[in-house]
């Protein structure tokens, strides 16, 4: 019988109970948008400040110090430790192999241009967007471009392995006067140096120290110091999560992590967690954060997160106190029925039963229906700010679906208690 | 009797504040939920004018974005530092996080060569907030007896905090003694230098007023930082004034994909809002569609229904957003305390938007039932269906 | 028979609803001044006639003249109208408006209409025995009370006829006597009423009855024919 009721009670005021379904259709809906934002927002945004650059820098476990001062460095290429280049495509398969954006790996050598006795210039080997292939994915590009997005070039970019080619940085350009199409002569410093003719391709500007050098491609660089096959260091660029308190004990002193901490430490990608893992790929290397983008990148994800939450929580009040007032002016009409049924013998239980199944039963329909429709939204919202779509959460279902239910059987409790309370008598002589 | 006379205009206000005063419970829970509207809507527009300007303090913590050294065309490698101090000057005080010089050279400490910069602590301090230090910051600008190490020189020579080390530029038979207060961590060139004070640098290198180059961060938001860079170099001829390219292009592209989702994400919560309120106020009119029947008896006209609804609606609304304002400032407030941990500005533009937002949603929440019920037959209503 | 001095006057009134007709061929002539009551069980077609004479609903077919005014063929704007100038109305459940007082409740029938004056409210209400409660609420006031109200505001624009929807369906025995005895004043002062109602004591009051069945007329008997 209640049953009965409860589908009658349903379909009666059928225009009534689709204003409300709507409302909370288009509230859930909106919501679900919103979570769905919020949780892939720290994901976006890591990505979106990936145009930073790199944040891990790898060198050779046992370099002595450099003196470098402004890029130019003091020591000798000569003696230097160095690493081989076909190691490099370690550094993805790391644990974290999924985070690691790209990689560049570096060669410097100071060479002299147009003669022996020519200013002194430094000379960068790397990575432009080389093919590096990978077991599961071998069309893998990495290289400059990749990491630093934001280095521009006037002119072209020269290929990968091309071996008569060189980008001049801007700064160098405006000392020297030299243009795209100038043909240069390059000697490499010290006994065994060689020499080759070159063609500026292009001028970059990155508003770094690769402003004052000339960029190569990496064999180039090589065969210029007969250093076939090895690199000085590399640059990694890494999606990372933000520092928290256990990553900075960790950093401080990782045995002092218990053996279940040490665990969610190596398996969270924390920047430090990424380093010590590739040092653990890697023998002889050093990973080191570059906390400039490490630190950096860590604070600006929490406010947007923080800011997106708080929103978030903002839009829950405002669309949970419109609905509690529709379901109980919703009731409040009922006021007459009611009475009626109480008249009848109904305790209050059963009519709170009534009501707030009643409640419920919209409130779930309205949230399975703007999951549907909020899932959709937020794929719109991903796409128009960071041009990628938004991965949905299954978790969302069920939360909006509760928080939808809920928030209808709040709105019915109250005034659920007020109906419920009256004297039958009160109610059907209209004096309410 | 002519005293008697109530005019139409009287009986018309008359009738709003009896609907609006007697009905109390009702028109509490209209004013309620517009008020909340209200709050929201202006707080996260003052949220939304205001997030450029807090993003763009936030994304400062990326360090220097603004470089200032000898000019590419001299063959200089230093300037004077009091050129470093007249750039400062042309930067607005309020725009400016800090600004540190740099002096480098190579000084020998105890188990071998180092590179050596002098800097302004206090600068370098709010220039490069992401440093992870062991120890602690140096603080007097004017310390000659303490100095940092890169994490990098401390491990080699095998240094700690607290360490005392022999600094020596055999060039010009100067040795002085250091205490190590603090060890720094950047993963950039810092790691392999040793810190000292810039006037320190100065004297153990013989460079009496001169400095390599020198970094700043500047707010950039509402700044043309191009027009900065030629303004400086216009007025001191000998200097090389450019934003660093890295940081300055990467933080227009963050700004703009930030203010976008917050844009978006506040339309989002603003169609929300004006739902509720909406609906809140349609189902109040519904509610009253037997009233607007009886009046229809008497004869009032359909005129006569619109006008007195909407007017009713219009005052609710008008209220519950002045109050709604109120709120909404506090909690804009809470909410930059609570993400940026500053105020939040208030700007003027919110209050007619806020007004103009929720009035135009109440009165079309208002006119869709008032419509509905005065087109409806009123012997429907009187006979007590529906 | 007289139609110029009818007050009210229909030919064939017919309102259909979907098939089913409600009312079927109703004619009939209202001199001024007259009390005539229609009568007739549940579902007969009271409620039908007494909106379409109320001009709360166009009839599907007919004629229908009130106080010299074709209502058949006018605009809803117009019938608003016709329903303030012209009828003083009186409920079964006497729809008072719930947050204006006793007085505002009259008043109210005044702002639509033309002008207001409290005073002519005042004794309005002090006619139907209320001079008391001009400023309490419908809900402070009981059945009989409110009835009275009402009254006094279909009263109140001096309309060409009175017509009550049942007007003791909702009072006991007691007020029931007091409206009665309100409905003979009016008479006596010689104002037009059209009472609806299946109260034979209140029906069998009027001057004549109209007796409807099925939506039809099936009988008129006159009091002064019975005497």
């Amino acid at each position: 019988m209640f049953l009965r009721m409860l589908k009658r009670s349903l379909l009666r005021g059928r225009k009534r109970k689709i204003l409300a379904i709507s409302t909370i259709f288009f509230a859930a809906t909106l919501i679900t948008a919103l979570m769905n934002v919020s949780i892939d927002v720290g994901d976006k945004m890591t990505r979106e400040l990936k145009t930073y650059g790199a944040n891990i820098r790898v060198l050779p476990k046992s370099e002595s110090i450099p003196l470098e001062i402004g890029g130019v460095d003091y020591n000798p290429l000569k003696g230097q430790v160095l690493l081989e280049e076909k190691d490099l495509v370690r550094i993805k398969e790391i644990f974290w192999q999924h985070n690691i954006v790209g990689f560049a790996p570096y060669l410097k050598t100071v060479v002299h241009v147009g003669g022996e006795h020519g200013r002194p210039i430094q000379m960068i080997g790397t990575y432009f967007s080389k093919n590096v292939p990978l077991p599961d994915e071998p069309t893998w590009d990495t290289g400059v471009k990749e990491i630093y997005p934001y280095w521009h070039v006037k002119g072209d970019w020269p290929a990968d392995g091309d071996l008569s080619s060189v980008l001049v940085g801007s700064g160098l350009a405006k000392r020297t006067g030299w243009k795209v199409g100038d043909t240069i002569r390059i000697q490499a410093r010290g006994a065994g140096g060689k020499a080759t003719e070159a063609l500026i391709k292009g001028v970059l500007s990155t508003g770094g120290p690769e402003e004052g050098a000339l960029v190569a491609s990496l064999a180039l660089v090589q065969k210029l110091t007969g250093l076939q096959g090895r690199i000085q260091s590399a640059s990694v660029s890494a999606l990372t999560v933000p520092e928290d308190a256990l990553s900075r004990r960790a950093r401080r002193d990782l045995d002092s992590l218990s053996s279940k901490d040490y665990d969610i430490w190596y398996c969270t990608a924390y920047v430090g967690a990424i380093t010590y893992q590739l040092e653990e790929e890697l023998p002889n290397i050093a990973a080191k954060p570059i906390w400039q983008v490490a630190a950096s990148e860590g604070a600006i994800i929490n406010k947007i997160q923080l800011l997106m939450f708080v929103v978030t929580i903002a839009a829950f009040i405002a669309s949970g106190l419109g609905i509690s007032s529709l379901m109980s002016t919703t009731i409040l009409e009922r006021a007459g029925e009611i009475g009626l049924i109480k008249a009848l013998g109904a305790a209050d239980w059963e009519v709170y039963l009534l009501f707030l199944t009643e409640a419920a039963l919209i409130g779930l329909i309205g949230g399975l229906i703007g999951w549907m429709a909020g899932a959709a939204l937020s794929q719109l919202i991903g796409y128009s700010i960071f041009g990628q779509w938004i991965s949905i959460k299954v978790i969302v279902l069920p939360v909006i679906m509760f928080i939808s239910a809920l928030i209808a059987f709040i709105g019915s409790l109250v005034p659920s208690r007020m109906i419920a309370k009256l004297y039958p008598a009160e109610v059907l002589h209209g004096r309410r | 009797m002519a005293a008697a006379r109530v005019t139409r205009a009287r009986m018309f206000l008359r009738l709003i504040t009896k609907a609006l005063t007697v009905r109390k419970s009702r028109v509490a829970i209209a004013l309620f939920s517009i008020m909340i509207g209200a709050a929201i809507i202006s707080a996260l527009l003052c949220v939304y004018f205001d997030i450029s300007i807090k993003m763009s303090r936030e994304l400062r913590t990326y360090g220097a974005n603004f470089f200032v050294g000898p000019s590419a065309d001299s063959e200089e490698r230093t300037i004077d530092f009091s050129a470093f101090e007249a750039a400062v000057k042309t930067v607005p005080p309020e725009a400016l996080i800090g600004a540190s010089p740099y002096l480098y050279g190579i000084v020998r400490l105890d188990l071998g060569n180092a590179v050596m910069a002098g800097v302004d602590f206090s600068g370098i301090r709010r220039l490069s907030p992401y440093w992870q230090v062991d120890g602690r910051w140096i603080v007097a600008d004017f310390d000659d007896r303490n100095c940092m190490l890169g994490k990098s020189l401390a491990k080699n020579m095998e240094l700690k905090v607290g360490d005392k080390i022999n600094l020596v530029n055999r060039d010009r038979n100067f040795e002085t003694k250091l205490t190590v207060k603090g060890i720094i961590e950047t993963g950039q060139a810092e790691d392999q230098q040793i810190l000292v004070n810039r006037a320190l640098a100065q004297q153990i290198l013989g460079q009496d007023g001169k400095i390599n180059h020198a970094m700043m961060s500047i707010l950039t938001e509402g700044l043309d930082i191009d027009a900065l860079a030629s303004s400086i170099e216009r007025r001191l001829p000998f200097i090389d004034a450019k934003p660093i390219r890295k940081v300055s292009h990467s933080e227009g592209k963050i700004l703009g994909k930030i203010t976008g989702l917050m844009a978006l994400v506040a339309i989002v919560i603003l169609s929300l809002t004006t739902l509720c309120v909406m609906t809140t106020l349609m189902a109040m009119i519904v509610e009253r569609t037997p009233e607007i029947g009886l009046v229809k008896a008497l004869g009032a006209d359909n005129g006569n229904v619109v006008l007195q609804f909407l007017s009713e609606i219009g005052v609710i609304t008008v209220s519950g957003v002045v109050l709604g304002i109120v709120v909404g400032y506090g909690l804009a407030q809470v909410l930059g305390q609570a993400v940026f941990s500053s105020s939040i500005s208030f700007r003027l533009i919110v209050v007619p938007m806020t007004l103009a937002i929720s009035l135009a949603a109440a009165l079309v929440a208002g006119a869709i039932p008032v419509r509905m019920a005065v087109k409806i037959n009123p012997s429907s209503v009187l006979r007590g269906e529906e | 028979m007289n139609t110029n001095g009818s007050v009210l006057r229909t030919r064939n009134l017919t309102r259909r609803f979907g098939e089913v007709a409600a009312l079927e061929n109703f004619t009939v002539d209202v001199p001024r001044g007259e009390w005539i009551s229609i009568m007739g069980p549940s579902g007969s077609g009271k409620t039908t006639l007494l909106n379409l004479l109320a001009c709360l609903d166009p009839p599907t077919e007919g004629e229908y003249t009130l106080d010299g005014v074709d209502t058949a063929t006018v605009t809803e704007r117009e019938r608003s109208i016709i329903r303030r100038e012209k009828i003083g109305l009186i409920f079964q459940q006497f729809h008072l408006v719930p947050y204006l007082t006793a007085l505002e409740n009259v008043m109210l029938a005044q702002y639509y209409h033309s002008m207001i004056d409290e005073n002519d409210c005042k004794e309005a209400l002090e006619r139907v025995g209320l001079g008391h409660r001009l400023n309490h609420l419908p809900s402070q006031l009981s059945g009989g009370e409110q009835q009275r109200v009402c009254i006094a505001r279909a009263l109140i624009n001096e309309p060409a006829i009175i017509l009550a929807d049942e007007p003791t369906g909702n009072l006991d025995e007691e007020n029931e006597r007091v409206v009665l005895r309100l409905f003979e004043k009016l008479h006596s002062e010689g104002r037009t009423i059209v009472l609806v109602t299946h109260n034979p004591a209140l029906g069998e009051a009027a001057e004549r009855m109209v007796l409807l069945q099925h939506g039809r007329i099936a009988d008129i008997v006159s009091k002064a024919a019975v005497a």
